[in-house]
Protein backbone atom coordinates (compact mmCIF):
# COMPACT_ATOMS: atom_id res chain seq x y z
CA UNK A 1 0.00 0.00 0.00
CA UNK A 2 2.92 2.60 1.34
CA UNK A 3 5.10 1.32 -2.41
CA UNK A 4 1.39 2.73 -4.63
CA UNK A 5 1.42 5.69 -2.66
CA UNK A 6 5.11 6.53 -2.95
CA UNK A 7 4.50 5.56 -6.58
CA UNK A 8 1.72 8.00 -7.01
CA UNK A 9 3.34 10.95 -5.51
CA UNK A 10 6.37 10.15 -7.63
CA UNK A 11 4.12 10.38 -10.52
CA UNK A 12 2.68 13.45 -9.55
CA UNK A 13 5.63 15.65 -9.12
CA UNK A 14 7.21 13.77 -12.16
CA UNK A 15 4.15 15.01 -13.90
CA UNK A 16 4.11 18.35 -13.03
CA UNK A 17 7.54 19.04 -13.52
CA UNK A 18 7.45 18.14 -17.46
CA UNK A 19 4.36 20.39 -17.81
CA UNK A 20 6.29 22.91 -16.42
CA UNK A 21 9.80 21.44 -18.42
CA UNK A 22 7.67 21.50 -21.49
CA UNK A 23 6.26 24.88 -21.08
CA UNK A 24 9.99 26.33 -20.90
CA UNK A 25 10.70 24.37 -23.87
CA UNK A 26 8.06 25.71 -25.95
CA UNK A 27 8.98 28.87 -25.27
CA UNK A 28 13.11 28.67 -26.33
CA UNK A 29 11.18 26.65 -29.88
CA UNK A 30 8.94 29.81 -30.69
CA UNK A 31 12.49 31.70 -30.01
CA UNK A 32 13.99 29.05 -32.05
CA UNK A 33 11.55 29.22 -34.52
CA UNK A 34 11.78 32.94 -35.21
CA UNK A 35 15.20 33.13 -35.13
CA UNK A 36 15.22 30.85 -38.23
CA UNK A 37 12.46 33.08 -40.13
CA UNK A 38 14.55 36.29 -39.54
CA UNK A 39 17.53 34.81 -41.41
CA UNK A 40 15.39 33.18 -43.77
CA UNK A 41 14.23 36.83 -44.86
CA UNK A 42 17.94 38.23 -44.74
CA UNK A 43 18.20 35.32 -47.47
CA UNK A 44 15.22 36.44 -49.16
CA UNK A 45 15.84 40.09 -49.62
CA UNK A 46 19.48 38.89 -51.40
CA UNK A 47 17.58 36.75 -53.75
CA UNK A 48 15.02 39.96 -54.27
CA UNK A 49 17.58 42.48 -54.69
CA UNK A 50 19.29 40.45 -57.57
CA UNK A 51 16.38 39.58 -59.02
CA UNK A 52 17.64 36.49 -60.99
CA UNK A 53 15.08 33.91 -59.93
CA UNK A 54 10.77 33.96 -59.74
CA UNK A 55 9.22 34.07 -56.49
CA UNK A 56 8.42 30.39 -56.21
CA UNK A 57 11.98 29.55 -56.30
CA UNK A 58 13.26 32.55 -54.25
CA UNK A 59 10.66 31.25 -51.52
CA UNK A 60 12.26 27.37 -51.72
CA UNK A 61 15.42 28.66 -51.58
CA UNK A 62 15.51 30.94 -48.68
CA UNK A 63 12.93 29.17 -46.46
CA UNK A 64 13.69 25.56 -46.82
CA UNK A 65 14.61 25.45 -43.23
CA UNK A 66 11.07 27.01 -42.04
CA UNK A 67 8.79 24.31 -42.28
CA UNK A 68 7.06 25.07 -39.09
CA UNK A 69 5.30 28.57 -40.14
CA UNK A 70 2.24 26.96 -39.04
CA UNK A 71 2.84 24.82 -36.12
CA UNK A 72 1.34 25.47 -32.49
CA UNK A 73 4.86 27.22 -30.57
CA UNK A 74 4.88 30.59 -32.75
CA UNK A 75 1.58 32.79 -31.11
CA UNK A 76 -1.00 34.49 -32.81
CA UNK A 77 0.87 37.76 -33.33
CA UNK A 78 3.70 35.57 -34.98
CA UNK A 79 1.46 33.81 -37.50
CA UNK A 80 -0.39 37.01 -38.45
CA UNK A 81 2.46 38.76 -39.01
CA UNK A 82 4.28 36.03 -41.10
CA UNK A 83 1.08 35.87 -42.67
CA UNK A 84 0.71 39.10 -43.90
CA UNK A 85 3.97 39.03 -45.12
CA UNK A 86 3.50 36.28 -47.38
CA UNK A 87 0.04 37.28 -48.75
CA UNK A 88 1.18 39.93 -50.97
CA UNK A 89 4.84 38.82 -51.87
CA UNK A 90 5.70 39.13 -55.83
CA UNK A 91 3.15 42.09 -56.76
CA UNK A 92 5.12 44.96 -56.65
CA UNK A 93 8.57 46.31 -58.31
CA UNK A 94 12.19 45.47 -56.72
CA UNK A 95 12.58 48.49 -54.65
CA UNK A 96 8.80 48.11 -53.10
CA UNK A 97 9.31 44.36 -52.81
CA UNK A 98 12.48 45.13 -50.64
CA UNK A 99 11.52 47.73 -48.64
CA UNK A 100 8.24 45.42 -47.69
CA UNK A 101 10.88 42.62 -46.58
CA UNK A 102 12.63 45.09 -44.56
CA UNK A 103 9.57 46.54 -42.74
CA UNK A 104 9.02 42.41 -42.16
CA UNK A 105 12.53 42.11 -40.86
CA UNK A 106 12.21 44.56 -38.18
CA UNK A 107 8.57 43.26 -37.25
CA UNK A 108 10.47 39.83 -37.06
CA UNK A 109 13.23 41.13 -35.11
CA UNK A 110 10.92 42.81 -32.08
CA UNK A 111 9.29 39.59 -32.02
CA UNK A 112 12.63 37.47 -31.66
CA UNK A 113 13.42 40.50 -28.78
CA UNK A 114 10.56 39.55 -27.08
CA UNK A 115 11.12 35.49 -27.49
CA UNK A 116 14.60 36.11 -25.81
CA UNK A 117 13.41 38.10 -23.23
CA UNK A 118 10.74 35.33 -22.20
CA UNK A 119 13.50 32.66 -22.46
CA UNK A 120 15.72 34.46 -20.11
CA UNK A 121 13.13 35.33 -17.32
CA UNK A 122 10.22 32.56 -18.12
CA UNK A 123 11.98 29.24 -19.03
CA UNK A 124 13.90 28.61 -15.38
CA UNK A 125 10.57 29.69 -13.49
CA UNK A 126 8.29 27.48 -15.18
CA UNK A 127 10.81 24.25 -14.36
CA UNK A 128 10.98 25.64 -11.23
CA UNK A 129 7.26 26.35 -10.54
CA UNK A 130 6.48 22.65 -12.12
CA UNK A 131 8.77 20.61 -9.80
CA UNK A 132 7.14 23.43 -6.35
CA UNK A 133 3.36 22.28 -7.69
CA UNK A 134 4.54 18.68 -8.31
CA UNK A 135 6.00 18.37 -4.23
CA UNK A 136 3.07 20.47 -2.62
CA UNK A 137 0.27 18.33 -4.60
CA UNK A 138 2.24 15.50 -3.01
CA UNK A 139 2.59 16.77 -0.14
CA UNK A 140 -1.09 17.31 0.24
CA UNK A 141 -1.35 14.17 -0.86
CA UNK A 142 0.52 12.75 2.17
CA UNK B 1 -7.16 19.36 -77.88
CA UNK B 2 -5.96 22.22 -75.80
CA UNK B 3 -4.80 25.37 -77.87
CA UNK B 4 -2.79 28.27 -77.62
CA UNK B 5 -6.25 30.12 -76.49
CA UNK B 6 -6.24 27.50 -73.48
CA UNK B 7 -2.65 28.14 -72.48
CA UNK B 8 -2.81 31.85 -72.14
CA UNK B 9 -6.43 31.29 -69.81
CA UNK B 10 -4.02 29.84 -67.31
CA UNK B 11 -2.25 33.38 -67.06
CA UNK B 12 -6.10 35.20 -66.87
CA UNK B 13 -7.74 35.88 -63.54
CA UNK B 14 -9.91 32.84 -62.43
CA UNK B 15 -13.16 34.30 -62.78
CA UNK B 16 -12.99 34.85 -66.07
CA UNK B 17 -11.00 32.13 -67.49
CA UNK B 18 -13.72 30.24 -65.66
CA UNK B 19 -16.34 31.56 -68.54
CA UNK B 20 -13.66 31.92 -71.46
CA UNK B 21 -13.06 27.87 -71.22
CA UNK B 22 -16.38 27.25 -71.89
CA UNK B 23 -16.18 29.10 -75.31
CA UNK B 24 -16.66 27.42 -78.68
CA UNK B 25 -13.28 25.69 -79.81
CA UNK B 26 -13.81 27.77 -83.49
CA UNK B 27 -13.84 31.12 -81.33
CA UNK B 28 -10.56 30.16 -79.28
CA UNK B 29 -9.06 28.91 -82.35
CA UNK B 30 -9.70 32.55 -84.45
CA UNK B 31 -9.20 34.39 -81.26
CA UNK B 32 -5.88 37.09 -81.38
CA UNK B 33 -6.21 39.37 -78.19
CA UNK B 34 -7.79 39.32 -75.13
CA UNK B 35 -8.65 42.14 -73.38
CA UNK B 36 -9.57 42.92 -70.01
CA UNK B 37 -10.28 47.01 -68.88
CA UNK B 38 -11.31 47.76 -65.03
CA UNK B 39 -14.97 47.80 -64.54
CA UNK B 40 -15.66 47.57 -68.26
CA UNK B 41 -16.75 43.99 -70.52
CA UNK B 42 -14.26 42.12 -71.49
CA UNK B 43 -13.56 42.13 -75.45
CA UNK B 44 -11.98 39.44 -77.55
CA UNK B 45 -10.59 40.18 -80.94
CA UNK B 46 -11.63 37.56 -83.05
CA UNK B 47 -10.57 37.55 -87.02
CA UNK B 48 -10.31 40.95 -86.52
CA UNK B 49 -13.57 41.92 -84.91
CA UNK B 50 -14.25 43.36 -81.44
CA UNK B 51 -16.59 40.62 -79.83
CA UNK B 52 -17.87 40.55 -76.25
CA UNK B 53 -18.04 37.64 -74.21
CA UNK B 54 -21.79 37.21 -71.92
CA UNK B 55 -21.51 35.34 -68.74
CA UNK B 56 -23.20 32.67 -69.98
CA UNK B 57 -19.61 31.82 -72.52
CA UNK B 58 -21.25 33.01 -75.61
CA UNK B 59 -19.92 35.74 -78.05
CA UNK B 60 -21.79 38.52 -79.29
CA UNK B 61 -20.19 41.40 -81.90
CA UNK B 62 -22.94 44.17 -80.50
CA UNK B 63 -22.95 44.81 -76.36
CA UNK B 64 -24.91 42.16 -74.49
CA UNK B 65 -27.05 42.50 -71.56
CA UNK B 66 -24.89 40.56 -69.96
CA UNK B 67 -21.53 40.92 -70.79
CA UNK B 68 -18.39 39.39 -68.30
CA UNK B 69 -16.90 42.08 -66.94
CA UNK B 70 -13.11 42.65 -65.27
CA UNK B 71 -12.93 44.12 -62.16
CA UNK B 72 -9.76 45.83 -60.41
CA UNK B 73 -9.33 42.05 -58.31
CA UNK B 74 -9.64 40.73 -61.73
CA UNK B 75 -7.08 42.76 -63.42
CA UNK B 76 -4.47 42.39 -60.22
CA UNK B 77 -5.07 39.05 -60.42
CA UNK B 78 -4.22 38.57 -64.09
CA UNK B 79 -0.67 40.74 -63.96
CA UNK B 80 0.84 38.56 -60.87
CA UNK B 81 -0.38 35.49 -63.14
CA UNK B 82 1.32 37.02 -66.07
CA UNK B 83 4.33 37.82 -64.19
CA UNK B 84 4.17 34.48 -62.50
CA UNK B 85 3.79 36.12 -58.80
CA UNK B 86 7.50 37.82 -59.78
CA UNK B 87 6.12 41.66 -60.66
CA UNK B 88 9.54 42.35 -59.54
CA UNK B 89 11.55 40.56 -62.40
CA UNK B 90 9.39 42.27 -64.95
CA UNK B 91 10.04 45.52 -64.21
CA UNK B 92 11.67 46.73 -67.19
CA UNK B 93 9.35 45.62 -69.45
CA UNK B 94 6.57 47.10 -67.44
CA UNK B 95 7.99 50.42 -67.58
CA UNK B 96 7.94 50.11 -71.32
CA UNK B 97 4.16 49.01 -71.04
CA UNK B 98 4.42 45.22 -71.75
CA UNK B 99 4.80 41.85 -70.33
CA UNK B 100 6.20 39.08 -71.77
CA UNK B 101 4.57 35.60 -71.30
CA UNK B 102 6.37 32.18 -71.63
CA UNK B 103 5.03 31.18 -74.52
CA UNK B 104 5.75 34.11 -77.05
CA UNK B 105 2.29 35.76 -76.08
CA UNK B 106 2.72 39.32 -74.91
CA UNK B 107 0.54 41.20 -72.76
CA UNK B 108 0.42 45.42 -72.98
CA UNK B 109 -0.55 46.93 -70.13
CA UNK B 110 -1.38 50.65 -69.54
CA UNK B 111 -2.46 52.62 -66.70
CA UNK B 112 -0.63 55.50 -64.35
CA UNK B 113 3.20 55.80 -63.51
CA UNK B 114 5.47 56.65 -60.61
CA UNK B 115 8.10 59.48 -60.57
CA UNK B 116 10.13 56.52 -61.60
CA UNK B 117 8.48 55.70 -64.41
CA UNK B 118 7.33 52.30 -62.98
CA UNK B 119 3.65 51.49 -63.68
CA UNK B 120 1.66 51.33 -60.14
CA UNK B 121 -2.05 51.12 -60.96
CA UNK B 122 -2.65 48.59 -63.89
CA UNK B 123 -6.14 49.69 -65.43
CA UNK B 124 -5.80 47.78 -68.49
CA UNK B 125 -4.10 44.23 -70.35
CA UNK B 126 -4.38 43.18 -73.55
CA UNK B 127 -3.31 39.58 -74.05
CA UNK B 128 -2.15 38.98 -77.82
CA UNK B 129 -2.22 35.48 -78.48
CA UNK B 130 1.00 34.45 -80.46
CA UNK B 131 0.77 31.56 -83.13
CA UNK B 132 2.82 29.65 -85.17
CA UNK B 133 1.34 29.09 -88.73
CA UNK B 134 3.83 26.77 -90.97
CA UNK B 135 4.37 27.67 -94.39
CA UNK B 136 2.56 30.72 -94.62
CA UNK B 137 5.29 32.69 -96.05
CA UNK B 138 6.65 30.10 -98.43
CA UNK B 139 5.72 32.95 -100.93
CA UNK B 140 8.11 35.54 -99.43
CA UNK B 141 10.47 33.16 -99.97
CA UNK B 142 12.06 34.35 -102.86
CA UNK B 143 12.74 37.39 -101.61
CA UNK B 144 14.21 36.81 -98.29
CA UNK B 145 17.77 36.68 -98.74
CA UNK B 146 17.91 40.49 -100.40
CA UNK B 147 17.01 42.26 -97.92
CA UNK B 148 13.13 41.90 -97.06
CA UNK B 149 10.63 44.82 -94.90
CA UNK B 150 7.10 42.87 -93.83
CA UNK B 151 5.20 45.67 -93.17
CA UNK B 152 1.39 45.98 -91.86
CA UNK B 153 -1.12 47.28 -89.52
CA UNK B 154 -1.05 46.32 -86.12
CA UNK B 155 -2.47 42.59 -85.70
CA UNK B 156 -2.32 42.24 -89.43
CA UNK B 157 0.48 38.52 -88.79
CA UNK B 158 3.69 40.53 -89.40
CA UNK B 159 5.74 38.69 -86.71
CA UNK B 160 4.17 35.14 -87.20
CA UNK B 161 5.35 35.69 -90.94
CA UNK B 162 8.54 36.90 -89.30
CA UNK B 163 8.85 33.57 -87.44
CA UNK B 164 7.79 31.41 -90.52
CA UNK B 165 10.23 32.90 -92.96
CA UNK B 166 13.20 32.71 -90.36
CA UNK B 167 12.36 29.04 -90.23
CA UNK B 168 12.35 28.28 -94.12
CA UNK B 169 15.57 29.79 -94.36
CA UNK B 170 16.82 28.08 -91.69
CA UNK B 171 15.65 24.66 -92.70
CA UNK B 172 16.87 24.87 -96.12
CA UNK B 173 13.73 25.54 -98.04
CA UNK B 174 15.73 28.02 -100.31
CA UNK B 175 17.93 25.31 -101.50
CA UNK B 176 20.66 25.96 -98.62
CA UNK B 177 20.50 25.97 -94.89
CA UNK B 178 21.06 29.86 -93.94
CA UNK B 179 22.72 31.29 -90.69
CA UNK B 180 19.98 32.95 -89.32
CA UNK B 181 20.58 35.27 -85.96
CA UNK B 182 17.40 36.43 -84.52
CA UNK B 183 17.09 39.40 -82.60
CA UNK B 184 14.45 38.81 -79.96
CA UNK B 185 13.76 41.55 -77.79
CA UNK B 186 10.84 40.76 -76.27
CA UNK B 187 10.67 36.73 -77.09
CA UNK B 188 8.29 36.87 -79.18
CA UNK B 189 9.81 35.41 -81.95
CA UNK B 190 11.10 32.53 -80.43
CA UNK B 191 8.27 32.70 -77.58
CA UNK B 192 11.27 31.36 -75.10
CA UNK B 193 12.10 28.39 -76.87
CA UNK B 194 8.84 27.19 -77.93
CA UNK B 195 8.23 28.60 -81.41
CA UNK B 196 10.14 25.92 -84.18
CA UNK B 197 12.69 28.26 -85.90
CA UNK B 198 14.55 25.43 -87.50
CA UNK B 199 17.78 24.07 -86.96
CA UNK B 200 20.47 26.67 -88.23
CA UNK B 201 19.26 29.91 -86.37
CA UNK B 202 20.89 31.80 -83.22
CA UNK B 203 19.11 33.64 -81.02
CA UNK B 204 19.97 36.40 -79.20
CA UNK B 205 17.14 37.91 -76.12
CA UNK B 206 18.32 41.45 -75.91
CA UNK B 207 16.29 44.90 -76.15
CA UNK B 208 18.98 46.87 -77.92
CA UNK B 209 18.89 45.68 -81.62
CA UNK B 210 21.76 47.88 -82.07
CA UNK B 211 24.22 45.62 -79.79
CA UNK B 212 22.46 42.05 -80.72
CA UNK B 213 23.05 43.13 -84.31
CA UNK B 214 26.70 44.09 -83.51
CA UNK B 215 27.34 40.53 -81.49
CA UNK B 216 25.67 38.91 -84.14
CA UNK B 217 28.14 40.06 -86.72
CA UNK B 218 31.07 39.16 -84.85
CA UNK B 219 30.14 35.92 -83.25
CA UNK B 220 27.47 34.11 -84.83
CA UNK B 221 28.91 34.70 -89.28
CA UNK B 222 25.24 35.01 -89.95
CA UNK B 223 23.94 35.24 -93.72
CA UNK B 224 20.73 36.57 -92.36
CA UNK B 225 19.90 38.88 -89.32
CA UNK B 226 16.19 38.94 -88.38
CA UNK B 227 14.20 41.09 -85.91
CA UNK B 228 11.41 42.78 -85.04
CA UNK B 229 10.99 46.51 -85.62
CA UNK B 230 13.44 49.08 -85.96
CA UNK B 231 12.90 51.94 -84.02
CA UNK B 232 16.02 54.17 -83.76
CA UNK B 233 18.47 55.94 -85.43
CA UNK B 234 21.58 53.62 -83.32
CA UNK B 235 19.50 50.56 -84.56
CA UNK B 236 19.33 51.80 -88.81
CA UNK B 237 22.81 52.38 -88.26
CA UNK B 238 23.86 49.13 -87.12
CA UNK B 239 21.86 47.23 -89.39
CA UNK B 240 23.68 49.52 -92.60
CA UNK B 241 26.44 47.95 -90.90
CA UNK B 242 25.58 44.69 -91.03
CA UNK B 243 24.37 45.06 -94.49
CA UNK B 244 27.46 46.40 -95.77
CA UNK B 245 29.20 43.08 -93.70
CA UNK B 246 27.06 41.13 -96.83
CA UNK B 247 24.33 39.75 -94.49
CA UNK B 248 21.06 40.20 -95.27
CA UNK B 249 18.19 42.06 -93.26
CA UNK B 250 14.82 40.98 -92.49
CA UNK B 251 12.86 43.06 -90.42
CA UNK B 252 8.87 44.66 -89.66
CA UNK B 253 7.44 47.94 -89.69
CA UNK B 254 3.99 49.14 -88.32
CA UNK B 255 2.01 50.91 -91.46
CA UNK B 256 -0.83 50.86 -93.35
CA UNK B 257 0.04 51.70 -97.05
CA UNK B 258 3.44 52.35 -98.70
CA UNK B 259 3.04 56.26 -98.14
CA UNK B 260 2.49 56.01 -94.29
CA UNK B 261 5.59 54.02 -94.71
CA UNK B 262 7.56 56.66 -96.63
CA UNK B 263 6.39 59.34 -94.31
CA UNK B 264 8.21 57.30 -91.33
CA UNK B 265 12.04 58.41 -90.92
CA UNK B 266 13.61 55.44 -90.08
CA UNK B 267 11.68 53.27 -92.61
CA UNK B 268 12.65 55.67 -95.31
CA UNK B 269 16.48 55.52 -94.65
CA UNK B 270 15.91 52.36 -94.42
CA UNK B 271 14.98 51.81 -97.20
CA UNK B 272 16.78 54.33 -99.34
CA UNK B 273 19.92 52.80 -97.78
CA UNK B 274 19.81 49.33 -99.91
CA UNK B 275 19.09 47.64 -97.01
CA UNK B 276 16.30 46.42 -98.65
CA UNK B 277 15.20 45.17 -101.52
CA UNK B 278 11.72 44.38 -101.15
CA UNK B 279 8.98 45.15 -99.15
CA UNK B 280 5.55 43.11 -98.07
CA UNK B 281 2.66 45.22 -97.28
CA UNK B 282 -0.05 43.06 -95.55
CA UNK B 283 -3.85 44.43 -95.45
CA UNK B 284 -5.42 44.63 -92.19
CA UNK B 285 -7.24 41.11 -92.32
CA UNK B 286 -5.16 38.03 -91.32
CA UNK B 287 -4.32 35.56 -94.04
CA UNK B 288 -4.64 37.94 -96.93
CA UNK B 289 -1.39 37.18 -99.01
CA UNK B 290 0.92 39.93 -98.46
CA UNK B 291 1.84 42.36 -101.51
CA UNK B 292 5.28 42.46 -102.45
CA UNK B 293 7.10 45.36 -104.28
CA UNK B 294 10.42 46.33 -105.30
CA UNK B 295 11.26 49.33 -103.10
CA UNK B 296 13.68 50.95 -105.90
CA UNK B 297 9.72 51.73 -107.12
CA UNK B 298 8.78 52.86 -103.59
CA UNK B 299 11.61 55.56 -103.80
CA UNK B 300 10.98 56.61 -107.00
CA UNK B 301 6.99 56.83 -105.97
CA UNK B 302 8.01 59.17 -103.11
CA UNK B 303 11.19 61.08 -104.82
CA UNK B 304 8.59 62.18 -107.73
Amino acid sequence: MLIIKFLGLVLVVTVCSLIGVLKGQAIKLRCQRLRLFCESLDIFYEYIEQGNYELDRVIEKAFDRCDFLNDTYLNAQDKAMINDFFVSLGHSAKKAECDRIKCCSIAAQRQLAKAENDVTQKCKIYSVFGICIGLGIAVLLI
Amino acid sequence: MKCEFDNVLSRVAVSIARTLAFLPQEIKQACEEIRLRMGLPVCLTVDGRVMFVTADSNISSILPKNPIVADKNDINQTVAMLCNNSVYLHENEIKQGFISVAGGCRAGVCGSFNADGMLVSINSINIRIARQILGCAKDLLPFADSGLLIAGPPASGKTTLLRDIIRLLSSGEKGKYYRVSVIDSRCEISGGGVFDLSVNTDILYTENKAVGAQIALRTLSPNIIAFDEIGTDAELLQVSDCFNAGVGIITTAHCSTYTDLMQRKIIKGIIKSGVISYNALLGEKIGCDPEIIDVSRLICNVDN
